[in-house]
C-alpha cells in the first residue's frame, strides 16, 4: 500500500482564525431585512413565498463538469478490486455512450477510512477526506442522459432539453433576493472556460429574466457594464445621474399610476450601490494570509479556481441567494474537465489537484464562520463514470455513466456524516434507493422551504415545475 | 367485495341523503348531466384498448359488461351497484383530489335508480368541456362565425366595427374611454409599433401640421409600405418560432446559412404575402415551389430550434431514438403552438390533461413530420439551414412516450378535435414525405380551420395593444386565457380570411380604430375597475423592446446603417474545437450599426445589453416577452460601450446640425422624445450640457424614461 497522501492545506487550516459570520453581529436585523425583502418581492413580482419552515436560506453549488468517477472518489467497491481485468457481467445488455465495453478496472487510488464516521475515501481527494464527518453522501444518483449537454441541463434545470429555467433561477424566483447590492443568482465559471451549452446552464428561460444567473467574468468588469469605459469622469457621472433622476421624476409626475417608471428610477440607485459593493466582494486583498493559504489562492495549479471558491464565500456572506461554482469547462481538447475517456489516472489527477483543496477549504471556512448553519452546499457532476474501461487504444479511460453516481450535500438541515443509497457491487448502477434528479431537486427546494409541487410557473400550456411531474423529497437524509 | 362497516354506514347515509334531496325531480338527463360527468371523471382511465380494471365506460355495452370484478350496476338498485359504491366511498376516482362531490355521487345514484338509461352512442374521452378541462365543444375549436356588429348608443369614439365591439364592453362595464391621443404621441407610438424606430422631427412636424381628413390614413399607409415594417414585425414571429443560428446543446455549432429564414420572414411580411401562403411555405415550401430558394428557406421554420448534434451520433441506439422523439416534439410543439395555439406537445406521454388532444393525435401529427430532421452532412451544402429529408419510417404510438414501449402504427392525419370544423386529412402509411407536410399545410390554412386565423389576428392585436384578445397567444386551450372580446376576435378572423389572408389589411383596420388612437391618460376610477386595461379604456404605455431600443439609439445618433438582408453581424467571439464556445464582445463599424434583426443569434451566449432588456433565450418559444426592471439594465444602458459610442455620435450630430445650444437641445428632444423642451427645461439642459459635455447629455437622454417608454 502506498503512503497516505496529505492535504496541503492542513497546516493553513490550523492557523485559521475562528470568526463568526458577519450577519450574526447584527442580531435580529438580518431577519427583519429578510422579511422585508420577501414581502417586497411578493408584492412586486408575484413570486411565491415560503411553503414551510426553511432549513437553509442560501445555496452553494459546486458543479464538476465532465463527470467525476464515483468508483475513484467516494464509492468504494472491493468487488471491483477483486474482479479487476475481468469482463463486466451482463455487458451485452449495457448501453454505453462513447465506446464498446472494455474490462472491469479497479481504482488506481487506494481507499481508506476517514473521520469519526469511518467513511471510505480514495487517495485522490485527501483534503475532502478530512471533512467527511460534515458531509451527506448520496451514492445512488441517476440521471436521464449519458451525454454531457443534456445531462448538465438536467442537473441544472430538471430537463434534458434547452429552454427550461435553472435551479438557481427557480430559487431566486421562489424566494426573492436577500440583497439589493448584488444579483440573487451568481455563477462563477471555471477560469478555463464556461461549460458546454453556455448560458443555457443558468438561464431563467421562461421565468422573468431578473432571475437569470449572472456569470462573473475573470477579465474586465466582473459583471457586464458594471463600469463605463475608461476615461469617464466619476464626478461628472454622479452629476449626470442626479440630473437624470430629476428629469425622470418630472416625467413620472405627468404619468401617474405607472409603477414601472418609479421602479426604473430606483434601479439607477441600486445600480450605483452595486458599483460600490461588487468590487469589494471580488477584491481578495482583505483576506488574511492564512485564508489565502488554506484555499491555495497563490498555488500555480489550483490558484485560479481557489480564487473563485473564496469569492463564492464572500458572495454568500453578502446574501447572494444562490452561488454556483463550476470546476471544469467544456468538452474541448485537450480536456479541461473530468471527462476521462482516455486515461482516468492522468485526467483525474490533474482535475483533483485543482478541485480538492479549494473546495475542502471553502467548506472548512464556511463552517468556521457559521455559514454552514444556514447554507446548503451541493457538490455534484452531471453523471459518473463506468467501472469498466473503454475498449479503445489506451484502455485506461472510463465512459459516461448516468445509471449510478455520487453527489454530496452539506450544511443546513442534513444528517452529517451519513450516506444514502448504493450502487451494485461494481459501482455501476444504483440498486438501493435510487435518487433521480427530480428527487434531488425536490429535496433541495424542500430544505429551502419550498414545495417542489407548488413552485410553478405557467408556460406553454402548463404550470411548469423544476421537477416536471415527478420528485420525492428524500426525507431519510434530513436532520 | 369486502369493506369496513364504517364505510357502509357512510355510504348508506350518503345514499339516503341523495334520495331525499332528489325525490321530486324529473329523470336525470344522460346527455346533459351523466355523460359529461363520465367523460370528465371516469374516461381518462375507463376507455381505450386496455381500460382500467377491465371497465369500459364509453358505451352502454361496456357498462353492462362490467369490470374484472363483475357487474358494476344493478339497474334500479343503486345500493347493489359497485359503480355507485366505489364513487360514494371515494375509492374511485383513485386520487383523493379527484373524488366526486356529493352532488355528483347523488346524480349517478339517481341515474342508476332510474334504470341507467344510455341514449346515444359512444362517449369520447375528453370530448366535453367541464370545469376541469376543455372538450370538443371548446370555444376556440368551434367554427369562426362572423358575428353581427353590435349596436351601441355612445358613438363618440367609433371609427369602425372594431370600436363598436370594444365600446359595447366599455358600456357594459361602465368605464369611460380616454380621449384621442395628440398627433405627436400618436405618430411616435405608431412609428415604433410598425417600424421599431422613432419618427424623425420632419415626419412629426409634417403629421402635426397636416389638417387634411386623410392624414392618418396616409400615415398608416406610409408606415405599412416601408421595408422597416418587415424588419420590426419579423422579430415578433422569430420570437414565436425560437429562431437562432446555432444548434445549442453541447457543441452549439453555428448554422452559417440560417439567416435566409430570417430574410424570408422579413421579405414575406413586407410583400404582404398572404398568411395562408406564409404558413404553407414554412411547412412545405420546398414541395409547393420546387427550386424556389425563398420557399425552401421558409422551411427553416421546422428546424429553427435547438438540436443535439452529439446525441444524434452516440453509440447507443436507445439514446438516439429518445433524441429523435425529442426532436419531433420540438418541431410538432412549435408548429401547433405557433399556428394553432394548441399545446399538442403535452400529449406525448398521455392524452392531453386539459384539451381534447389525444396521444393518437400527437403521433399522427408526428407522422406528418416523420421524414424531416436536423443536420446531416448535406446541411452545410444547402444554401439555407433547412430540414434534411428522408423516407419516413412507420410511426408508432409510444406508451407513456417511452421508445421502448411502441404500440400501434398510426397514419399521418389531422387533429381529431378539428375534424368537423375544417377539411380533414388522413394519409396512407406509404405517403411520400413531402406530400405529408403539404397535406398539413393545406389543412392548417383551410378557410374553415378556426384556429389559424384566430391565432394570427390575436398575435397582431397583442403587439398593437400590448396584450392579446386572448392573453396567452400560443395557448387557446383550457389553461390559456379566455378571450376578452370573443366576437371581435371572430370578426377579425373572418375579415382576415375573406380579405385573402392579407395581414396589412388587418393592421390598417386596427391602427385606424379609435381604440388604438386613445391617449394613455390615467384615470383612477377606470383603473379601479380595470387596472390591467383589459377593456381598452386607454392606450397601455409600454417600454421599448431590446432591439427597438438599440435601433432607436442608432437612428437618433445618425449612425444607423439601413442595409437590409444577408449574413448577420456577430456580437461575439467564437472558438471551435470539439464544439463551439461563444463570448460576447463589443464591436464597432458600419456592419455592426445595422438593425438588430440582423444580429446573429446563437444559443450559447447573449448580448449583455439586449439581454438586460428582456431579449429572450432563443431556446424556447416566446409568444410574450417579459418586461423587467433591474439594476443590471440600468448599468447596461448607462455604461455599455455601445451606449457611450452612440452618445458621442449623437453629440457630434447635434453640434453639426444645430450650432446654437438652445436649438441643439430642441433637436435632441425632438429626436429622442418627439417633443420640444419647455422654456426652463431648455435652460437647465443647456446649463448641464455646457458643464458636463454634450456626449454626457446625449447618454442621459438615452437613459431617460421618456425615451424608453411610449405613451
Amino acid at each position: 500500500m502506498r503512503d497516505e497522501p496529505e492535504c496541503r492545506a492542513d497546516d493553513a487550516a490550523s492557523a485559521l482564525p475562528r470568526r463568526h459570520f458577519l450577519r450574526e453581529a447584527a442580531g435580529g436585523l438580518g431577519s427583519l431585512a429578510l422579511a422585508y425583502l420577501l414581502h417586497r418581492e411578493a408584492s412586486a413580482g408575484g413570486s411565491p413565498s415560503l411553503h414551510h419552515r426553511a432549513k437553509a436560506t442560501r445555496v452553494l453549488q459546486v458543479f464538476l463538469t465532465g463527470g467525476i468517477s464515483q468508483v475513484d472518489s467516494f464509492d468504494y467497491k472491493p468487488e471491483l478490486v477483486r474482479r479487476h481485468g475481468e469482463s463486466m457481467p451482463g455487458a451485452e445488455g449495457i448501453d454505453t455512450f462513447n465506446s464498446k465495453i472494455g474490462r472491469l478496472m479497479k481504482s488506481p487510488w487506494t481507499f481508506r477510512r476517514h473521520g469519526q464516521c469511518g467513511r471510505y475515501v480514495s487517495d485522490l481527494l485527501p483534503c475532502l477526506a478530512g471533512f467527511v464527518d460534515d458531509l451527506t453522501f448520496i451514492h445512488s444518483m441517476v440521471a436521464k442522459s449519458a451525454n454531457h449537454g443534456p445531462a448538465q441541463l438536467q442537473m441544472n434545470t430538471g430537463f434534458i432539453r434547452n429552454g427550461f429555467p435553472s435551479m438557481g433561477s427557480w430559487i431566486s424566483y421562489g424566494l426573492g433576493s436577500m440583497t439589493d447590492d448584488l444579483p440573487g443568482f451568481v455563477v462563477l465559471p471555471d477560469p478555463r472556460g464556461i461549460p458546454a451549452g453556455g448560458v443555457a446552464n443558468w438561464s431563467s428561460a421562461f421565468l422573468p429574466p431578473k432571475h437569470q444567473g449572472v456569470a462573473l467574468r475573470g477579465q474586465g468588469d466582473p459583471i457586464p457594464n458594471l463600469f463605463g469605459p475608461e476615461g469617464v469622469k466619476p464626478g461628472s457621472e454622479a452629476e449626470a445621474r442626479k440630473f437624470l433622476g430629476e428629469l425622470n421624476r418630472e416625467h413620472e409626475r405627468s404619468h401617474p399610476g405607472f409603477e414601472q417608471l418609479g421602479a426604473r428610477i430606483a434601479n439607477y440607485e441600486l445600480a450605483a450601490r452595486m458599483q460600490m459593493s461588487v468590487p469589494g466582494v471580488l477584491d481578495l486583498a482583505g483576506e488574511g494570509p492564512a485564508t489565502r493559504a488554506l484555499y491555495g489562492v497563490d498555488d500555480p495549479v489550483c490558484g485560479p479556481f481557489a480564487r473563485n471558491c473564496l469569492m463564492a464565500r464572500r458572495l454568500l456572506e453578502r446574501d447572494v441567494r444562490f452561488v454556483q461554482v463550476y470546476q471544469g469547462g467544456s468538452a474541448m481538447k485537450p480536456r479541461m474537465n473530468w471527462d476521462a475517456h482516455e486515461d482516468v489516472i492522468q485526467n483525474h489527477t490533474k482535475e483533483a489537484a485543482i478541485m480538492d483543496r479549494p473546495v475542502a477549504a471553502l467548506l472548512r471556512d464556511m463552517k468556521s464562520r457559521g455559514l454552514l448553519d444556514d447554507t446548503l452546499v451541493i457538490w455534484t457532476s452531471e453523471f459518473g463514470r463506468t467501472p469498466f474501461t473503454e475498449a479503445n487504444a489506451t484502455a485506461r479511460g472510463r465512459d459516461h455513466n448516468q445509471l449510478g453516481f455520487t453527489s454530496f450535500l452539506a450544511g443546513a438541515g442534513l444528517k452529517p456524516g451519513t450516506s444514502f443509497g448504493a450502487t451494485d457491487e461494481f459501482g455501476h448502477r444504483a440498486v438501493e434507493n435510487p435518487v433521480t434528479l427530480y428527487d434531488f431537486h425536490a429535496t433541495i427546494l424542500h430544505l429551502l422551504g419550498l414545495d417542489h409541487e407548488r413552485l410553478s410557473f405557467y408556460h406553454n400550456g402548463i404550470n411548469r415545475r423544476l421537477t416536471d411531474v415527478h420528485g420525492r423529497v428524500i426525507k431519510e437524509i434530513l436532520a | 367485495m369486502t369493506f369496513l362497516p364504517i364505510f357502509r354506514t357512510y355510504r348508506l347515509t350518503l345514499l339516503a341523503l341523495a334520495l331525499f334531496a332528489t325525490a321530486a325531480r324529473a329523470d336525470v338527463s344522460f346527455e346533459r348531466e351523466v355523460a359529461p360527468l363520465l367523460v370528465a371523471r371516469c374516461l381518462d382511465c375507463h376507455s381505450g384498448e386496455k381500460p382500467s380494471g377491465g371497465l369500459d365506460l364509453t358505451t352502454s355495452t361496456g357498462l353492462a359488461r362490467g369490470s374484472k370484478s363483475g357487474e358494476v350496476i344493478e339497474r334500479g338498485d343503486p345500493a347493489s351497484s359497485l359503480l355507485v359504491e366505489a364513487v360514494a366511498e371515494g375509492r374511485m376516482p383513485p386520487k383523493k383530489a379527484d373524488r366526486l362531490a356529493r352532488s355528483e355521487v347523488a346524480l349517478l345514484e339517481r341515474w342508476v335508480r332510474e334504470g341507467a338509461k344510455w341514449p346515444g352512442g359512444t362517449l369520447r374521452p375528453g370530448s366535453m368541456t367541464t370545469d376541469r378541462r376543455a372538450g370538443l365543444d371548446w370555444w376556440s375549436l368551434r367554427p369562426v362565425v362572423r358575428p353581427a356588429v353590435p349596436m351601441v348608443a355612445n358613438r363618440e369614439q367609433i371609427s369602425g366595427p372594431i370600436d363598436t365591439f370594444i365600446q359595447a364592453k366599455l358600456d357594459a362595464e361602465n368605464i369611460p374611454a380616454a380621449p384621442a391621443a395628440d398627433p405627436r404621441t400618436l405618430i411616435r407610438r405608431m412609428t415604433f409599433d410598425l417600424h421599431g424606430l422613432p419618427p424623425t422631427p420632419v415626419e412629426i412636424a409634417a403629421f402635426v401640421d397636416d389638417s387634411s381628413s386623410d392624414a392618418l390614413e396616409r400615415l398608416v399607409d406610409r408606415l405599412l409600405a416601408s421595408p422597416r415594417y418587415g424588419e420590426r414585425w419579423a422579430r415578433h414571429w422569430l420570437d414565436v418560432v425560437r429562431f437562432a443560428e446555432s444548434h445549442g446543446y453541447e457543441h452549439d455549432s453555428l448554422r452559417p446559412n440560417a439567416w435566409r429564414y430570417r430574410d424570408y420572414v422579413i421579405k414575406s411580411l413586407n410583400a404582404d404575402l398572404p398568411f395562408d401562403r406564409f404558413t404553407a411555405e414554412q411547412l412545405a415550401g420546398d414541395v409547393l415551389a420546387p427550386g424556389d430558394l425563398d420557399a425552401l428557406a421558409a422551411t427553416g421554420f421546422l428546424v429553427a430550434g435547438p438540436f443535439d448534434e452529439v446525441g444524434s451520433k452516440v453509440t447507443s441506439a436507445l439514446m438516439r431514438a429518445n433524441l429523435r422523439q425529442d426532436e419531433l416534439e420540438d418541431m410538432l410543439g412549435v408548429t401547433s403552438q405557433a399556428f394553432l395555439g394548441l399545446t399538442l406537445q403535452c400529449a406525448r406521454c398521455h392524452n392531453h390533461k386539459f384539451d381534447p388532444l389525444t396521444q393518437d393525435d400527437y403521433y399522427r401529427f408526428s407522422a406528418v413530420l416523420a421524414g424531416v430532421r436536423h443536420g446531416g452532412p448535406e446541411a452545410d451544402k444547402t444554401p439555407a439551414y433547412v430540414p434534411r429529408r428522408m423516407a419516413p419510417e412507420p410511426t408508432r404510438v409510444l406508451h407513456r412516450g417511452d421508445v421502448q414501449s411502441p404500440g400501434k402504427v398510426v397514419e399521418p392525419a389531422a387533429l381529431e378535435a378539428l375534424r368537423t370544423a375544417a377539411e380533414t386529412f388522413k394519409l396512407a402509411d406509404s405517403t411520400d414525405e413531402g406530400a405529408r407536410r403539404l397535406a398539413l399545410a393545406r389543412w392548417l390554412t383551410d378557410a374553415r380551420n378556426p384556429l389559424t386565423p384566430r391565432v394570427i389576428v390575436n398575435r397582431l392585436w397583442q403587439q398593437h395593444f400590448g396584450r392579446g384578445i386572448v392573453a396567452t397567444p400560443s395557448d387557446f386551450g383550457f389553461n390559456g386565457a379566455r378571450p376578452t372580446h370573443p366576437e371581435l376576435l371572430d370578426w377579425l378572423a373572418a375579415e382576415l380570411v375573406e380579405g385573402g389572408w392579407r395581414l396589412k389589411r388587418i393592421h390598417r383596420m386596427i391602427l385606424l380604430s379609435a381604440a388604438y388612437r386613445r391617449s394613455s391618460r390615467f384615470d383612477q376610477s377606470a383603473a379601479n375597475k380595470d387596472a390591467e386595461n383589459r377593456w381598452l379604456w386607454r392606450a397601455s404605455p409600454r417600454r421599448l423592446e431590446a432591439e427597438e431600443l438599440r435601433d432607436a439609439v442608432l437612428a437618433i445618433s445618425g449612425d444607423l446603417n439601413p442595409a437590409m438582408g444577408g449574413p448577420g453581424f456577430a456580437l461575439f467571439d467564437s472558438k471551435t474545437n470539439a464544439g463551439t464556445l461563444y463570448r460576447p464582445v463589443d464591436r464597432d463599424g458600419p456592419e455592426f450599426r445595422r438593425r438588430s434583426i440582423y444580429r446573429t443569434v446563437v444559443r450559447g451566449t447573449e448580448a449583455p445589453l439586449l439581454a438586460t432588456l428582456d431579449c429572450p433565450d432563443a431556446s424556447t418559444t416566446t409568444p410574450t416577452r417579459s418586461v423587467t426592471t433591474t439594476p443590471l439594465q440600468a448599468l447596461g444602458l448607462w455604461n455599455d460601450p455601445f451606449m457611450h459610442r452612440q452618445a458621442r455620435a449623437f453629440a457630434v450630430r447635434l453640434e453639426r446640425e444645430a450650432p446654437d445650444p438652445a436649438r441643439r437641445v430642441d433637436l435632441a428632444y425632438a429626436l429622442t422624445f418627439g417633443r420640444l423642451p419647455g422654456e426652463s427645461e431648455r435652460e437647465r439642459v443647456v446649463a448641464f450640457a455646457r458643464k458636463n459635455g454634450w456626449p454626457t447629455l446625449a447618454r442621459l437622454l438615452f437613459n431617460a424614461n421618456e425615451f424608453l417608454f411610449i405613451d
